[in-house]
């Protein structure tokens, strides 16, 4: 909790308690609200003047004779001070004091590596430096292996983890055939009732769901390996396309400038029909 | 015969003209088609069909249509006529496969005559001519049909949702609207033709007429058919385009598609007359495969000093195409599988194979037509040898011997497994169907799979015909035939001239002997009337006193394995220490010995280099040579002379020299396929060598890493140490400094390049067959195949590398063997880490895959297959739910059929209980679904791979829980149906015929009590083999079917199964 939370915390219970010293059994929020709000600019109205005065009169901090001097040059009735103390002591509702917190070490989470210390001219106060790899050169030791071989394999692997993403991540999303399938159903069967269970606050599952596909799909995907599933195969009303034009075959188009010098009989236009004329 | 043909002046008509036995000849027909409706796949029609009587007294006119096309009784709207003269006439329609049901012997003995005459009642090639519309002439034509004058016959009709024949190709969103791409084209459900499912006409190869179309479609659309584009012109509406084609070159229905869709238009700017044609987004592509069309026409047309026939030339480029190429006269339909991308490499001489085929079908076939069914073979053999020839010129003479050992060794294997095949049976002879299961004398009833061979066959004998009269002046023979249709071509108004345009078998040797001076009646009888082929099982020893080879060469002639007794002369090349020299021999019996004289007297005394049949000497070590002998090798037709099969007896280091002296890539793929008979590390040795050398062939040398595997697993024991292969792989691929990582891949189109390419595919693949002394795979290769994929860098390369990637991915797959002990196969957890490295691998290709697609899917495709090997294996649950999600329309067409290629396979091979329920489903899709293709493919492989097979009765038997009565009645209501698609039915017969027989299906005559008892004692083990067993006519002691088979029991399959780059070309 913030410390701002925490005094005005202090302030709303403050100014409770004076309504109810003053007599109200409840008060609105919004009133008390305003009634916080008002006491609160009062009060630093009166903090600031006296810390004017204070200064006016060569001081660091203020004294008592300042804060009665500013009450009195903002109005107020310092004579019935002492009467308003006495009548509001007897009875009087305590208000706990905030308690204080224990201070949150704000840990450097990125830290990383000892931060060099500072130098004999640089004070204490200033902040430490930043994590050393940020600005820390050291000499390459030792050559990295880049034989043709690691490259190779590299390369290889490399090819292998993207084709693996996509194909999981479809696996994850369509719908798939399952080479075991008995397995299969059994530990989907599983997974259903171990939702069903989950949720078994909600009253209605809609098996439609897709997130609740998910949610199976993944926990069937925990206890059987995707190398025991095939992606569904899509159906097209034009299969060949894919078949025959694969994206990786990019097309470089040329434009066909003799197409128009050929005499084909396909490529002349047709005919238009002579059309009766006709008058009305 | 009449000589007053319609309107022109005929005195001249001094032209011999062949008497046709048709009551009537069709001089044009005239077509006009609107209202194309692409969502509702229909399209209405009318037609016109100008005859003319041949004789007096024409009362009925008989065409051809099929029963989806609406005539206009079955038309509601409008005012549908069908008019003879402008006048209604009556006519009937007939169903001629309504009754083929039968009764309850379910046997294909009695189906197969009982087809044969259903499909004769609509045959227009059959004596007067038969159809399934008969058209009455009104009385009041009378008159002129007596005149002999022409009759028009106009037919509205129209064809709404043809289950044959065309198909709509309509890409939906998910709203349902059409998208961009939509098509529709026509196809040929039937081995010859099915233009009489979308038009009434007359549905025969040999009856040529010129024709007239117009096709009226949306204005996005355009509509491209045979002939020549006259005029476009927009409707008044403003709303549709009216294409108008015409032929002038007498063209038969057959030879007439069409094709209307959303296209794209590439023109060759070489030559304008060709266009290509694209569905949208693929125009580049389109642009890129048909770039070297120009070289393709200028080979042929100097091949065949003729110039292209037809004024145009168009190709398009579809979806969901039935074959890969379908030929129409001046128009091909293609399908999207044959375009390639130019980053990819692999599918281009494939790819341009087919174009080249393409055109070559458009000399032979569509303008030079052969004048009945049993003559197709003989245009289809042409045009396949012409692409032979151009296979030849720009792949190389050794690529061609390939080719032709390819189409030999189909050709034997198809006639061992099913029975012979005649190029040209005898219409009146009933020989060519004694062994087989249905009748090839009618291409309704001739099996689709013999139609292939046949063509193969023809293909392989054109070339033996080549070799006898030489290359000259057999093309003067094809030269005048060109000619000679090109003259009569021109003759528009004569048309009884057009039958010049029309080859029979018999007119073509004809021409042999006009042309060349030479008959050929023994080579007619021995291959072209007769059928089946020759076997020739060769063994020699050397006579040392005599100087002499002595051979035995041995025949085992038998109808049901298609070996006929062959009797003439045979090609012996001895390759002595002295060189090489060619020995003919007289084969006059089933069991022949000759003696051959050797040339080689004293031996090794003075070192000098020996002669090669080539001319070349060469320097060889003889240290392994048997001292007593100087044969070298010895070679039995080189040539390919004869359709045949030899098995050769020699030593083994005979057939070492051989494969590495002997220059013949034909001769080094016999050692290649005979040397892992002979284990030891003498033979290893060589064959590293071959391996290596990069002299050699690549297709040798790839052939070379599976022999090694071959030889390599049958000497597990024995060798210790990584695999040599692994070694040479590190050697040609790996990089310098750690061999394990080869090299980034840099692929370049040079010759050297690609021959390692090819290599770099068939190593890997070849040593994931290894196998140590237990069965399983060796951890060594494990571990570099995974090194390869994890490394496999094609960031730098001009190239994709989806092809080799697709292989690394098989060679994977292939390393899965049986666990060495079963455990439970039901939780990942008991994958072993190897296995789950394995899975790890092909999951993540398949994955990626499915998120960014390879060319052609083939990266998926091959991690597909491995994922079912290992549930083959029992590494994963059995679970074909996995491989029909992969097969459901909506993906790519090559992914579906693999993952029902891979179904099938299961069935075939796995006797779970869940297989019933996939066959059931199997046939389903056969039946229905949406994609011809797919229906075709499937059906097809039904037929190579059936669910089990009769011939093994343990299998057929009632411990197979696919054979059920249920099945019987499934698949024969498919076969007897009346609407089925006559390409099914054919795949169908082939699977039914493959898991019955030719009998009553065991299943069927077993009483119930039978049943239950022989299940009862199949599972005792003791065979099931009761009352059914006489009902299995025609099973000799054969092979079991092996076209094809993939033997994925212990996963070795055969090795040129899976890889792609050994495919057959001309499939």
């Amino acid at each position: 909790m913030s410390a701002d939370a925490v005094y005005s915390k202090s302030m709303r219970q403050a100014t409770a308690a004076l309504c109810k010293n003053a007599g109200f059994d409840s008060v609105d929020q919004d009133t008390l609200g305003l009634l916080v709000e008002m006491i609160t600019s009062y009060t630093v109205e009166l903090a600031h003047s006296s810390k004017q005065l204070a200064e006016g009169a060569g001081r660091t901090a203020p004294n008592p004779g300042d804060v009665i001097l500013a009450l009195i040059e903002m109005g107020g009735n310092v004579s019935q001070l002492p009467d308003y103390l006495k009548h509001s002591a007897a009875g009087s509702i305590v208000i706990p004091a905030p308690k204080p917190q224990t201070a949150t070490s704000t840990v450097d989470a990125l830290r990383i590596g000892k931060a060099k210390p500072h130098a004999a001219h640089i004070p204490d106060f200033l902040p430490p430096f930043p994590d050393p790899h940020t600005y820390i050169k050291t000499d390459v030791s030792g050559d990295p292996d880049s034989s043709y071989q690691k490259v190779r394999e590299l390369a290889a692997a490399q090819r292998r983890n993207v084709d693996n993403a996509l194909k999981n991540l479809m696996l994850s999303t369509s719908k798939s055939v399952p080479l075991f399938r008995e397995y299969e159903e059994s530990v989907r069967q599983a997974a259903k009732a171990e939702i069903a269970r989950e949720r078994g606050q909600q009253k209605t599952i809609d098996p439609t769901d897709p997130a609740l596909i998910e949610t199976e799909n993944a926990k069937v995907r925990r206890k059987v390996p995707a190398y025991c599933q095939l992606l569904d195969p899509t159906t097209e009303s034009r299969p060949y396309l894919s078949a025959l034009i694969s994206e990786d075959f990019e097309e470089e188009h040329s434009p066909d400038q003799e197409q128009f010098a050929i005499d084909n009989v396909y490529l002349r236009s047709p005919k238009i029909p002579a059309q009766p004329m006709e008058f009305d | 015969m009449s000589k007053s043909h319609g309107s022109k002046p005929s005195k001249q008509d001094v032209q011999p003209t062949i008497d046709t036995p048709r009551l009537f000849k069709v001089l044009s027909q005239t077509v006009y088609i609107s209202q194309v409706d692409l969502r509702g796949r229909s399209f209405a029609g009318f037609t016109e069909i100008t005859v003319v009587a041949m004789r007096p007294g024409l009362r009925e006119i008989v065409l051809n249509v099929g029963p989806d096309v609406q005539l206009p009784r079955d038309i509601d709207d409008g005012v549908p006529r069908l008019t003879v003269n402008d006048v209604d006439a009556d006519y009937v329609r007939r169903d001629p496969f309504a009754d083929l049901e039968g009764g309850a012997e379910r046997d294909l003995k009695s189906f197969a005559r009982k087809f044969f005459d259903a499909a004769s009642t609509v045959d227009s090639e059959v004596a007067h001519g038969n159809g399934e519309l008969v058209v009455r002439v009104p009385d009041a034509c009378w008159g002129q049909a007596d005149a002999t004058k022409p009759l028009k016959i106009g037919v509205d009709f129209q064809v709404a949702r043809p289950a044959q024949g065309v198909h709509f190709v309509c890409p939906t969103g998910r709203d349902g609207e059409l998208e961009a791409g939509a098509h529709m084209f026509t196809y040929r459900s039937g081995i010859v033709s099915s233009t009489r499912h979308w038009l009434p006409c007359v549905d025969v190869c040999g009856e040529l007429c010129l024709w007239r179309i117009e096709i009226t479609c949306d204005v996005a659309f355009t509509a491209i058919t045979s002939g020549e584009l006259v005029e476009t012109e927009y409707t008044p509406d403003m709303r549709h385009k009216t294409y108008q084609y015409q032929m002038g070159v007498p063209t038969s229905a057959v030879n007439i598609g069409f094709a209307v869709g959303q296209f794209d238009i590439s023109v060759l700017p070489e030559m304008c007359e060709v266009s290509s044609f694209a569905l949208p987004g693929l125009g580049s592509l389109v642009k890129h495969s048909a770039a070297n069309l120009d070289r393709v026409f200028e080979f042929f047309e100097e091949l065949l000093s003729c110039r292209f026939p037809f004024g145009s030339y168009k190709q398009v480029f579809v979806d969901q195409a039935t074959d890969e190429v379908t030929a129409y006269a001046g128009l091909t339909i293609f399908s999207l599988s044959v375009l390639y991308h130019k980053k990819v490499v692999d599918l281009v001489p494939h790819s341009r194979t087919l174009l080249a085929h393409a055109v070559a079908q458009q000399f032979f076939g569509c303008f030079v037509n052969p004048s009945q069914w049993l003559d197709v073979w003989l245009m289809r053999s042409l045009s396949r040898y012409c692409t032979g020839l151009f296979i030849q010129r720009y792949f190389g003479n050794n690529e061609y011997l390939y080719h032709m050992q390819r189409v030999l060794s189909s050709v034997h294997e198809y006639e061992s497994a099913w029975g012979p095949v005649f190029l040209r049976p005898l219409r009146s002879e009933d020989r060519a169907r004694e062994a087989l299961h249905f009748d090839p004398r009618n291409s309704e009833t001739c099996s689709p799979t013999y139609a292939d061979v046949l063509a193969k066959k023809g293909h392989f004998t054109i070339r033996m015909l080549e070799k006898r009269l030489g290359k000259e002046p057999l093309f003067q023979v094809l030269h005048k035939i060109l000619t000679v249709s090109m003259q009569f071509s021109q003759q528009r108004f004569l048309p009884a001239s057009w039958q010049q345009m029309t080859v029979s078998t018999d007119s073509f040797f004809r021409t042999v002997s006009n042309v060349t001076g030479q008959e050929l009646p023994t080579f007619l009888e021995q291959w072209i009337y007769g059928g089946g082929h020759a076997h020739f099982q060769v063994k020699f020893s050397f006579n040392r006193k005599r100087n002499m080879v002595e051979l035995e060469i041995k025949q085992e002639p038998s109808l049901n394995s298609g070996r006929q007794k062959y009797v003439g002369p045979l090609t012996v090349v001895v390759q002595e220490l002295d060189g090489s020299f060619t020995h003919i021999v007289q084969i006059d019996d089933v069991l022949s010995r000759h003696d051959l004289q050797c040339h080689s007297k004293g031996r090794r005394q003075k070192k000098k280099k020996i002669p090669l049949c080539t001319g070349e000497e060469l320097e060889i070590d003889l240290t392994n040579m048997d001292a007593d002998s100087p044969v070298l090798w010895l070679r039995v037709d080189p040539d390919l002379l004869l359709v045949r099969k030899i098995d050769l007896h020699q030593p083994v280091n005979q057939w070492e020299y051989q494969l590495k002296y002997e220059k013949d890539v034909l001769a080094q793929m016999h050692s290649l396929e005979t040397l892992p008979r002979f284990p030891s590390p003498q033979t290893r040795h060589t064959i590293l060598d071959v391996i290596d050398n990069d002299n050699i062939f690549y297709r040798v040398r790839c052939q070379a890493s599976f022999s090694l595997t071959e030889i390599a697993n049958k000497m597990a024991e024995t060798w210790m140490g990584p695999p040599a292969m692994i070694n040479i792989f590190k050697k040609l691929y790996g990089s310098k400094s750690c061999p394990h990582i080869p090299r980034p891949n840099n692929f370049a189109i040079t010759s050297s390049s690609l021959q390692l390419y090819f290599l770099m595919q068939a190593v890997p693949q070849a040593m994931a067959r290894l196998r140590n002394a237990n069965g399983s795979c060796l951890a060594d290769v494990h571990k570099f195949l995974l090194g390869l994929i994890k490394y496999n860098d094609n960031s730098q390369n001009r190239y994709s590398d989806d092809y080799y990637r697709a292989a690394l991915y098989t060679a994977l797959g292939t390393t899965v063997t049986q666990p060495q002990q079963l455990g439970e196969t039901a939780l990942p957890d008991a994958l072993t880490p190897e296995m789950i490295a394995t899975l790890d691998e092909l999951t993540l290709a398949l994955n990626m895959d499915t998120l960014r697609p390879s060319f052609g899917r083939v990266v998926g495709i091959s991690a597909l297959k491995g994922i079912y090997q290992m549930q083959r294996k029992g590494h994963l649950p059995l679970d074909p739910d996995v491989f029909w999600k992969f097969a459901q329309p909506g993906l790519y067409g090559k992914m579906r059929m693999a993952a029902l290629d891979l179904l099938v396979d299961l069935v075939h091979s796995c006797r779970h209980s869940v297989v019933a329920a996939v066959l059931e489903r199997l046939l389903t899709v056969v039946q229905s679904d949406p994609d011809p293709g797919v229906r075709y493919h499937l059906a097809k492989q039904l037929s190579v791979r059936p669910p089990f097979s009769g011939r093994s009765s343990a299998d057929v038997g009632p411990n197979n829980p696919a054979s059920t009565r249920e099945l019987v009645a499934r698949i024969w209501k498919i076969i007897a149906g009346s609407r089925t698609d006559s390409r099914v039915r054919g795949y169908l017969i082939d699977a039914y015929r493959a898991m019955y027989g030719r009998g009553t299906p065991t299943v069927m005559t077993m009483g119930a009590l039978d049943f239950a008892k022989s299940r009862f004692s199949s599972a005792l083990g003791r065979p099931s083999d009761s009352s059914g067993r006489a009902s299995w006519d025609n099973l000799g002691d054969d092979s079991s079917i092996s076209a094809g088979a993939v033997d994925s029991g212990d996963g070795r399959r055969s090795s040129a199964n899976d890889l792609h780059l050994m495919d057959d070309i001309l499939e």
